[in-house]
């Protein structure tokens, strides 16, 4: 009898030790509601030389009925000497885990873009809870303000800074897009400069402007495209295929969408002197709004007169970031690329740049002028 | 094969005959005789059709003219039966058989009364295409409805005992020509060796044949349906048919075997391929929609979009317990559901899905015991789990989800991620009769089969 105790002890073990252990939750185990979730985070910088970065986080509060409660939002500050400390501090502010998996907004307030990029974004690379996929703009007139506006169309439970720049929301031409993994590379890289988006709130913080960008020389001061410029460069970089054209002529005057465009880009060295860079743009569209009859049969017209003012307009473009210094483009990027490694390739690149001469071939073709006759 | 070189024991046997069944009181012992003829009857009253031995046997007896005449017409009956040995002839007799002595002979018959030979409709495996008629629980009844679907010389019936006390007849059938040869063997050697009393049902036949002792999937397949019987065989697969059972079993059986309906062959090409899609991911679902769960919400929340964290946070709001203890709490309770729903009787089925089901969950939810999500989570994976076609396949992915939460609540997606690879392993490892069970089938059909034909 005594031996069938025994016998029966080992499984019972067993038995309990599985169980004891199945209601332990381990250290990785933390629950969906002892966290909570930074949907963004904002870099200012302060005057101060002993506390230079103030850190805000947004935080998104759970509700229990998302539909007709809405989630709300609270914030985090904190000045400190550095971002890891100020985050460090701010755990202490919370009752929950501050989880930084869903934090896809990365707002710089201008003064921060001053100082060394590399050092700024460190933070942010070693992370590995901050994905790469983060994207990244620049606050005006600060972070914080970006981050605290709530915008009215804003929704339950989706973030309007996400809308932005995910495709799935708004898509505008006007909207610079930029990664943390691209933003990065930029960075690091010679031959191409980092580009960001402008996120402009209003006074009352009820609205965010994403229409300008910001490019960021590390030997320069950051230079600001304008919206038409933005656009541009939108379609350069083949970022966006929509794009509008506005065409104003003697006696014509038309706005063409355009919706598919392609865009390449050679550099030809053959001549140390004078260096070109090629750029063809083919693109499709049709005629949106006009002040004058439009005829179809003039539909190739139209079209040259259109190629003849994108043509105009990206030189300009092209011209303004020779002028100064900027290549958000990767011009350089792309002549180390296609030549054999010297290792001054990239000196060579910042000699020839100044004296490079853009040939822009532009192709519109419309296919209608948007009216059924 | 009848006893005529062993004249003096015939009277011997019939003695040993009755007193062997002699305590029953169903037997009965009946001498015939009108004026020089004479005939004696053995027969268990119980398992014989009275009717049917009263129209063959005894009214003719009375009316033909002479002995000669009774034994040139009771030798011509078809179902007269061979005599081998007095233990097959007691055996015979248990089944239904009529011994009749003539003269210095034993002739045996088989005059059975079977109550179980309705055929019954598809209830396990029901279609809306195809045929609705299943088996019945009588192995010749069975016979003839396999028989009547496959008329080929080369499909072979045999009948061996199983079950040292039930002695349950069992048939073995398959086609001569196409069946693999070393799965017939080793079923057969799998099958003498059987050493279990009794046998009563083709599931329990087919745990025993298995050759482990704990197995978690299925390596043979059961089936009430005579179409799937009939396309097994003519893909060279052995079937065994139990007497006294509604189902057969097919072996060997692969994975796949398991994931198709019969509807696949009579539906419309992209039809059956698109149920076929739903079915599998229906399995997956059903697999790994609790582990998902619980990796999604305590270990790795960024996974998904940030709405759907959102609102699984904001409806966790208030559950007490660590997410893996609410989904362990809702499956268990979804697998008695299920599981009281097959015991009960029919017509209280419905009170319990309506109780267990509609009021469970939301009560759940409302006394914050659960979080919405997972309710959704619950119902979606029962659901799924009923669209496995094969039910003993949707009874093991009901067991493996289990160990899939497990390794969920450990170690989260990753964890996840193994265990699905460890599933992967176990299956790969398993083999149905020397075929490997997660074969992939590139070939066509025709060339899979064609490899079994036999060289003869």
């Amino acid at each position: 009898m005594k031996k069938k105790v025994q016998h029966l002890a080992k499984p019972f073990f067993i038995i309990v030790a599985v169980m004891v252990l199945l209601f332990q939750s381990g250290c990785g185990f933390k629950d969906i509601d002892k966290r909570i979730f930074v949907l963004s985070i904002g870099i200012d910088h302060t005057k101060s030389e002993e506390k230079p970065f103030r850190v805000v986080l947004k935080l998104a509060v759970p509700s229990g009925s998302i539909k007709q409660s809405g989630t709300e939002y609270t914030y985090l500050t904190e000045e400190s000497e550095s971002i890891s400390t100020a985050i460090r501090i701010l755990k202490s502010q919370t009752d929950k885990e501050l989880d930084f998996g869903h934090a896809k907004v990365i707002v710089f307030g201008e003064e921060v873009l001053h100082h060394e990029l590399e050092e700024i974004i460190d933070f942010f690379l070693r992370r590995r809870d901050i994905q790469m996929i983060s994207w990244v703009g620049v606050g005006q007139p600060s972070a914080e303000s970006v981050l605290k506006a709530e915008p009215e169309s804003e929704m339950a439970g989706s973030h309007a800074l996400f809308n932005f720049f995910d495709q799935n929301g708004v898509e505008s031409s006007l909207i610079v897009t930029s990664y943390l993994f691209d933003f990065r590379r930029r960075v690091m890289e010679t031959g191409i400069d980092p580009i960001l988006p402008v996120l402009n709130t209003s006074e009352d913080k009820k609205r965010i402007e994403v229409s300008r960008a910001i490019v960021v020389n590390s030997d320069k001061k950051p230079v600001e495209l304008n919206e038409k410029q933005a656009t541009i460069y939108n379609l350069m970089g083949n970022n966006a295929d929509r794009y509008d054209v506005r065409v104003k002529n003697d006696d014509l005057n038309f706005t063409v969408a355009i919706d598919t465009s392609k865009v390449t880009f050679d550099i030809n060295t053959d001549s140390k002197q004078k260096p070109i860079i090629k750029m063809d743009i083919e693109m499709v569209g049709i005629i949106q709004e006009a002040d004058v009859d439009t005829d179809s049969s003039k539909l190739h017209t139209y079209s040259e007169v259109t190629s003849k003012t994108v043509k105009k307009d990206v030189t300009e473009v092209l011209t303004m970031f020779q002028e100064e210094g900027l290549d958000p483009l990767g011009f350089g990027l792309r002549y180390k690329a296609t030549r054999l490694n010297n290792n001054k390739r990239y000196e060579e690149w910042k000699e020839l740049y100044p004296k490079v001469t853009f040939e822009v071939n532009a192709k519109a073709s419309l296919k209608s002028t948007g009216v059924i006759e | 094969m009848l006893f005529k070189n062993r004249k003096p024991n015939v009277e011997e046997e019939l003695e040993w005959l009755i007193n062997e069944l002699k305590p029953s009181s169903d037997i009965l012992h009946k001498p015939l005789r009108l004026e020089d003829k004479q005939i004696e009857l053995v027969y268990i009253k119980s398992v014989v059709d009275g009717a049917q031995l009263q129209q063959i046997v005894i009214k003719p007896f009375f009316e033909l003219a002479s002995e000669q005449h009774v034994e040139a017409y009771l030798k011509s009956l078809p179902n007269q039966q061979d005599v081998t040995s007095k233990e097959q002839v007691l055996l015979e007799l248990t089944k239904g058989s009529v011994v009749v002595r003539l003269k210095d002979e034993l002739l045996l018959f088989d005059i059975k009364k079977v109550n179980t030979d309705t055929v019954r409709e598809t209830n396990i495996e029901p279609t809306i295409i195809g045929p609705q008629y299943a088996l019945s629980e009588d192995i010749g009844t069975n016979l003839n409805l396999i028989r009547q679907r496959y008329h080929k010389p080369s499909l072979t019936v045999e009948t061996v005992e199983v079950g040292k006390k039930s002695q349950q007849s069992l048939a073995i059938i398959y086609d001569m020509e196409y069946v693999g040869e070393k799965v017939l063997k080793q079923i057969k050697s799998k099958i003498e060796s059987l050493d279990q009393p009794v046998i009563q049902s083709s599931t329990q036949l087919q745990r025993f044949l298995n050759g482990r002792k704990r197995s978690m999937v299925p390596t043979m397949m059961m089936t009430e349906r005579t179409d799937r019987v009939v396309y097994n065989l003519a893909s060279g697969k052995v079937i065994l048919l139990l007497d006294g059972s509604p189902t057969t079993i097919i072996a060997p059986a692969v994975f796949w075997d398991f994931m198709t309906s019969m509807e696949d062959n009579y539906g419309l090409y992209w039809v059956t391929k698109f149920s076929k899609f739903l079915r599998y991911l229906g399995l997956f679902t059903s697999l790994i929609l609790p582990g998902l769960y619980v990796a999604a919400t305590s270990f790795n929340p960024e996974v998904f979009r940030v709405e759907l964290a959102l609102s699984i946070a904001g409806s966790r709001i208030g559950v007490p317990y660590p997410s893996f203890v609410e989904v362990l709490f809702m499956l268990i309770f979804m697998e008695l559901l299920t599981e009281a729903s097959i015991r009960l009787p029919k017509a209280v089925t419905g009170t319990a899905t309506t109780v267990g089901g509609l009021i469970l969950g939301t009560a759940a939810t409302e006394a914050a015991l659960a979080s919405n999500i997972i309710i959704i989570i619950v119902g979606a994976v029962a659901i799924s789990t009923f669209v496995i076609p094969i039910n003993e396949m949707s009874f093991a992915i009901r067991l493996v989800r289990y160990l899939l939460l497990f390794a969920a609540t450990v170690a989260g997606l990753a964890g996840l991620a193994l265990g699905l690879i460890g599933i992967l392993m176990y299956l790969v490892s398993r083999d149905s009769f020397g075929q490997p069970y997660l074969k992939l089938f590139f070939e066509k059909k025709k060339a899979e089969t064609a490899t079994r034909v036999k060289p003869s």
